[in-house]
């Protein structure tokens, strides 16, 4: 069919079913070798999106049209037929890097979420690998559903709690963009509670997206994924630095959530050792960029209680041997090991850390 | 700024300072005693401390997953370890024991956790370890019980390293430890499982278990052992079905001596003509002997169960009563009668002794199954559980010959003397009878008894498990005696009046069971027309027999003269007489016998049948005696 008898008999539908429709049309087209991807382009912005007002008459009001489209996509998703190649494909043009549509893909995930829509869930896990978890536009998505669970809606927070079950893939790459949301702030307390639980019951969750292969059309290339794992250390790093106006016991009990998670995290750096070859668990990078924000703050808060720089620097230096014995840091280590060197003077583990791994690095 | 916090106390060692801030940690926040172990173990990967660390740490927490993945670590990377070979010896002893502490639960609970070759592994490797034999093979047992797959391989060695190590420590006892496990342990599981035997070692340690079971029966009760017979029996089910026993199969069904002996002697029946065929002699002549054990060892338990104990004579049988019609009922009637009927005045109806004489007669149907029976018997040393069946065996067989022979050598005891007299009387030896029954009579158990009402029966023999108490035993002598006196009524002259008047005192200890012998002892005194008793104001005070005698002797009864003199009292050098006696005289008599009357259930039963016989044996021997 032409493209113009498409769009032709598409205009001839109402909106919903239009979007519906036209969602077809392109899977249609995206699983042809020709693809006639301005096509589907096309098709996206007229009736999924209703970028292009032809019908000037469109008279319900715009919350409506988005719900109805949030709506029709999860649909879209979910229903039987097609191959999770091309789906994915789809997803991925529906949302592409620079567009201002990240508004109803945040919605359509929350949504997904909250119905256990693992298709929808898949793809956004995809898509979130592809433009990079750790990008803006990742952890934007990441803001949009922390907001709606913790912020809109905070009593649904128990619908996340099984989410690395059904969606362990997604749920990894989402938990490297939340990593990154809370670059600079301690998280809140349920969300740390949550990530807690979740990798305290799923142990693997932390390498899930090292190990799955995403099911891409032929010919795309997966972009390298990035493990939550540094961005988790930075949580409990820092956190004992930053300052806050909790009393001393609401601090202890936080800082036992931390000690939680920087002992999951180690364990699961330690088990990467002996369940497989994975050295891309971590960015020496990430774990540099925490080093130096440490750095900082150790002199710009000089004169914070000792015992809460010494659980920072312990913790870095920890996390640092425990991934350097398992041999999971990738990019430069170098750097990372002469940024440490300073530190060593204020502490032995630092030191200590130093000592086994410098010639081991060279 | 640059000063060093928290450094390390000088004289700790890196990876003893590491561990030490874990101890520390672990009072308040187990995390980060857990990073700080982590920590250790990145820096120090060689370093068993903090493995172990890790270890008890995980095991402090009861994680038992976790302390079993570091403990196999360990294991894997320090296999000489001291500290984990003292862990491990901790872990197998609780394996063994299964006690329900919770030490030793989540010790046990950690095993099922390591994976398991390491498991396998262990259990070898402590087995080896083990100095102690016994150890070594409960460890090996252990081992064969989890991994069934090991058994191939290890039950063999395991049975060889039992019977040697029985003959080092315990020559010449049959229940010992060692046996046990074999018996007990080793041979189920190896007889269960898919493991080539050969022929001579299967029946060897067959030979071994039953010889083991059967002693351990036979020993004071313990209940170490739960149900011997049949854990036995399910021994030889299998190693039977690995010897390719057709018998292996009657083995697994449900005990019952009936079932048991009627399938060993269909069996015996099918190949009577395979006698000489090594396979179907072996199996019948050990499953007989097993069953035939069993059977006697029920048997006695049933007998004895009660309050008395019982002891096998031979009773009374008596024809039935001719009818005198036509020859075709009468034939039917002969063929109701039984050649031979076991009674017991029990519940126990005493047919075990049938069924192991069946299986006896199977065991010497060949000259070739006779003779391997007495082999296997004095191989096994069964004699002692066979001497009691082998004497009720002669008697069950009649052959009182050979029955006395056996008895002579029992030595001198209550039961053996009644057998001993139930003996005599059929060999009609009455003096030696007599002899017996007055030692009888002098030792009577002070337990009174019931009399029995099925000392004679309807049967060409009859052999009945007599109570060891008062009453029937005394019954039994008088029947006896009575039986033997009967014969004697006929003699000519006084001795038949005292056979009489000794059989009208026996009478009275079960009266009216002997009315018939009354009839005939009142025919003889009216066809005899007198009736002369000494020792008739002394025993007789039954007033039915006295009312029937004080009948004989009036005019309508048949006037018969009594001559009952006593030995004692005013009418010492009187006798009483009837035969034109005066008035005065007939008045005495009157008196006599309602002095006698007057006796009749006040002056007990079992007492005056006892002096009779002991006070009155040469009188009573007169009469037994044809001079």
């Amino acid at each position: 069919m032409a493209a113009n008898d498409i769009k032709q008999t598409l205009r001839k539908l109402e909106f919903p079913l239009c979007a519906r429709e036209a969602l077809s049309r392109i899977e249609t087209l995206c699983s042809r070798p020709g693809k006639q991807v301005d096509l589907q382009m096309d098709l996206m912005s007229e009736f999924v999106f209703g970028e292009i007002e032809r019908r000037k008459k469109r008279n319900i009001p715009v919350a409506i049209q988005e719900l109805q489209l949030v709506e029709v996509l999860n649909d879209f998703f979910k229903s039987p037929g097609g191959t999770p190649a091309v789906r994915n494909a789809v997803f991925l043009s529906l949302f592409p890097a620079e567009t201002p549509r990240f508004h109803i893909l945040g919605n359509s995930v929350s949504l997904a979420i909250a119905t256990h829509n693992k298709a929808v869930l898949n793809a956004t896990g995809i898509w979130l690998q592809q433009l990079g978890a750790t990008s803006p536009q990742s952890v934007g998505l990441a803001r949009h559903i922390l907001n709606d669970y913790f912020v809109l809606t905070p009593k649904s927070i128990d619908r996340l709690k099984t989410l690395p079950t059904i969606a362990p893939y997604f749920t990894a790459n989402l938990l490297t963009s939340i990593g990154e949301v809370y670059k600079d702030k301690n998280p809140p307390t349920d969300l740390l509670r949550l990530v807690g639980d979740w990798i305290d019951e799923n142990p693997s969750l932390l390498w899930s997206s090292l190990m799955d292969n995403p099911a891409l059309p032929i010919g795309g290339i997966p972009m390298t994924p990035i493990a939550p794992i540094a961005g988790l250390f930075r949580w409990s790093i820092l956190s004992s630095l930053r300052p806050d106006s909790e009393s001393q016991e609401r601090r202890d009990e936080l800082q036992k959530c931390y000690s939680k998670i920087q002992q999951l995290l180690m364990d699961s750096v330690l088990r990467l050792k002996t369940s497989g070859s994975n050295k891309h668990a971590i960015s020496a990078q990430h774990l540099a960029a925490t080093t130096r924000t440490l750095t900082t703050m150790l002199q710009t808060y000089s004169d914070s209680n000792t015992a809460f720089r010494d659980l920072a620097m312990e913790r870095l230096a920890q996390a640092v041997s425990a991934a350097m014995s398992a041999n999971c840091i990738y990019g430069n280590k170098q750097e990372l090991l002469a940024l440490l060197q300073p530190l060593s003077y204020q502490h032995f583990l630092i030191e200590w850390t130093l000592q086994t791994y410098t010639s081991k690095a060279s | 700024m640059l000063e060093k916090t928290a450094s390390p106390e000088n004289q700790l060692s890196k990876e003893d300072y590491l561990i030490l801030r874990a101890k520390e940690a672990l009072a308040t926040d187990v995390y980060a005693a857990k990073s700080w172990l982590i920590t250790a173990k990145s820096l120090f990967p060689h370093s068993v401390k903090v493995q172990f660390e890790a270890y008890r740490i995980e095991k402090l927490s009861k994680n038992v997953k976790e302390a079993a993945k570091c403990f196999s670590e360990i294991f894997q990377n320090f296999p000489d370890d001291r500290d984990i070979w003292k862990e491990i010896e901790t872990m197998i002893a609780c394996l063994r024991t299964e006690q329900s502490e919770p030490e030793s639960e989540l010790l046990c609970q950690m095993f099922k956790h390591l994976p398991n070759d390491l498991q396998h592994r262990l259990l070898i490797m402590t087995a080896d370890h083990s100095e102690d034999t016994m150890e070594h093979c409960k460890l090996l047992l252990l081992l064969l019980r989890r991994f069934p797959q090991t058994i191939a391989t290890h039950g063999p060695r395991l049975v060889e390293t039992l019977l040697t190590a029985e003959k080092h420590s315990h020559p010449g006892h049959t229940v010992n430890g060692f046996r046990r496990l074999l018996a007990c342990d080793a041979l189920p599981l190896l007889g269960a499982a898919p493991v080539e035997l050969n022929r001579r070692s299967s029946l060897r340690l067959l030979i071994k278990a039953i010889e083991f079971y059967l002693a351990y029966i036979q020993q004071p009760p313990d209940t170490q052992i739960q149900q011997p017979w049949d854990r036995l029996f399910q021994v030889v089910e299998l190693i039977g079905s690995k010897l390719g026993w057709e018998l292996c199969g009657l083995f697994a069904t449900p005990w019952n001596r009936e079932a048991y002996t009627e399938s060993l002697q269909q069996y015996a029946i099918t190949n009577a003509t395979g006698m000489c065929d090594e396979l179907v002699i072996r199996q019948l002549l050990i499953s007989a002997i097993v069953v035939l054990l069993r059977i006697l060892n029920e048997h006695s338990t049933l007998i004895n169960s009660g309050e008395v104990t019982y002891c096998l004579v031979e009773a009374f049988g008596e024809p039935p009563v001719p009818v005198a019609v036509e020859p075709k009922i009468k034939k039917r009637k002969r063929e109701d009668v039984p050649p031979l009927m076991i009674t017991n005045d029990a519940e126990y109806n005493g047919n075990g002794i049938s069924l192991a004489v069946k299986l006896w007669d199977i065991l010497h149907s060949t000259e070739y199954l006779q003779r391997d029976t007495a082999k296997l018997i004095q191989q096994m040393r069964l004699d002692s559980w066979l001497n009691h069946f082998l004497t009720d065996l002669t008697m069950y067989k009649g052959l009182h010959h050979e029955a006395l022979g056996r008895l002579s050598q029992e030595g001198t005891n209550l039961t053996t003397h009644l057998r001993l007299a139930s003996t005599c009387f059929f060999l009609k030896d009455y003096k030696a009878m007599l002899e017996y029954i007055v030692l009888i009579a002098s030792v009577l158990p002070t337990t009174r008894g019931k009399l029995s009402k099925i000392l004679t029966v309807s049967a060409t023999r009859h052999l009945h498990y007599l109570p060891l108490a008062r009453y029937p035993i005394l019954q039994y002598c008088c029947r006896l005696l009575l039986a033997a006196i009967k014969e004697n009524f006929s003699l000519p002259g006084s001795a038949a009046d005292l056979a009489l008047g000794h059989a009208l005192v026996l009478m009275q200890m079960d009266w009216p069971q002997e009315g018939n012998t009354l009839c005939t002892i009142t025919e003889r005194i009216i066809s005899r027309g007198a009736f002369s008793y000494p020792l008739f104001q002394a025993y007789i005070i039954c007033v039915d027999i006295l009312e029937e005698l004080t009948y004989l002797w009036t005019e309508h009864g048949g006037g018969v003269s009594l001559d009952i003199a006593t030995g004692s009292g005013l009418l010492q050098n009187r006798r009483i007489t009837t035969r034109g006696a005066d008035k005065g005289v007939r008045e005495e008599v009157k008196q006599a016998m309602r002095r006698q009357a007057a006796r009749d259930g006040v002056d007990p039963i079992d007492e005056l049948i006892q002096r009779f016989i002991l006070n009155e044996k040469a009188a009573i021997l007169h009469s037994l005696i044809v001079q």
